[in-house]
């Protein structure tokens, strides 16, 4: 099931993997372009057919998903069963060096102005965050970038691209935001965390 | 009359302000200060204060007249006897913010803001205060040359994220007073 959905260069490369995630800074983390298979786009069609709320406080602004635990789309379940599946936890956990038991997972739209200020993560239970990117054709002016922190210092800025898979292991260190959206393009993804 | 005040603020007129702050919990007086004093809060030494996961916004010492004894007698003609706790004078440009970081305590006292510029609320920059709960209790817009009180105690806030479409900055000076 893993070659189904996942690019082979990526199944057959753990050991590579691992090691790029730990040597990778300002902390652990990888960036792996195209790394589920043509399926993907139906799973970023379905998910633009679910509800999105508006989400509003201090820290971000931005629309999102319940959890796709409870998505009725047969599409969404597909993928959100696969990506809970023992199989993908494991292969995920030999990547990042972690046990895992779970992960969740909701989709986000940040459209014009939307953004989600520097935070760390933390919280009971999470040890690998990710976020897949679902949309296309943003450039660096449009905004939306992920963004990596050392002290007050942006050090590393991922514009969106899809079908891109960014993992990274949290911890005090993993300071990040999510950079305001700067055109009426929206930045689709798919994000949450894997537990352990 | 101090001379940094709008002439139109009498002592009845603030004591107006005053019994309406009390069945409120806030109030926001315009056109508060004189040209003069409003054109030295615009001509403050600004530095960055940035501490990512707290705010990112610039600072300034506040202008001597908000620091002195008769602003605190001013405002007492509205609150009841005040004195000050805490001043200092802000400017929240694109991209600045404050947050509701965990160590924040609640106010304990009167929350005030002199703002020099009015913002839209769309663009962000507007001061939220939350009860213990997270709810929002109060939410100061900014508008041009206004005063506005906030009985904070119990609440905390934070200043919304200015956005890209923010025309100008939000400049006030704030403080907290006490009885």
């Amino acid at each position: 099931m893993l070659k189904d959905w996942v690019n082979a260069v990526y199944v057959t490369n753990v050991v590579g993997l691992c090691k790029q995630f730990s040597a990778n800074r300002p902390f652990p983390h990888l960036l792996l372009g195209s790394f589920f298979s043509e399926r993907v786009r139906n799973v970023a069609d379905s998910l633009l057919r679910e509800r999105f709320v508006e989400q509003n406080s201090d820290l971000f602004q931005f629309e999102q998903t319940d959890d796709l635990s409870k998505t009725k789309s047969v599409v969404l379940q597909e993928f959100f069963s696969f990506c809970n599946s023992k199989e993908f936890l494991r292969f995920i956990g030999e990547v990042t060096g972690s046990k895992l038991t779970h992960i969740d997972m909701s989709g986000f739209i940040y459209d014009d102005a939307d953004y989600l200020l520097p935070h760390d993560d933390r919280l009971e239970g999470r040890k690998i965050a990710y976020i897949l990117n679902l949309s296309e054709n943003f450039t660096p002016a449009d905004g939306g970038a992920l963004q990596f922190f050392v002290g007050k210092d942006v050090v590393k800025s991922v514009p969106p691209s899809f079908n891109t898979l960014t993992l990274f292991k949290v911890s005090s260190s993993s300071v990040h935001q999510v950079q305001e959206v700067f055109s009426d393009k929206k930045r689709l993804s798919l994000a949450g965390w894997f537990y352990g | 009359m101090a001379e940094w005040l709008n002439k139109v603020y009498a002592p009845n007129v603030l004591r107006d302000a005053g019994v309406q702050f009390r069945k409120e919990g806030h109030v926001q007086l315009l056109d508060f200060l004189s040209g003069p004093a409003l054109k030295e809060l615009g001509l403050l030494n600004w530095s960055e204060d940035f501490v990512p996961m707290k705010w990112r916004f610039l600072s300034a010492t506040p202008p001597a007249f908000v620091r002195s004894q008769e602003f605190l007698d001013v405002l007492s003609v509205v609150l009841g006897r005040m004195r000050s706790a805490y001043l200092s004078a802000q400017r929240f440009g694109k991209g600045d913010y404050s947050l509701l970081y965990d160590s924040l305590r609640p106010l304990g006292g009167i929350a005030f803001f002199l703002d020099v510029n009015s913002l839209d609320e769309s663009c962000g920059g507007y001061s939220s205060f939350v009860d213990a709960a997270g709810k929002e209790v109060v939410r100061v817009v900014p508008r041009k040359n206004s005063l506005s009180l906030v009985d904070a105690r119990g609440l905390r806030f934070f200043t919304k994220y200015v956005n890209h479409h923010a025309g100008n900055d939000r400049v006030f000076v704030g403080g907290v007073l006490r009885t």
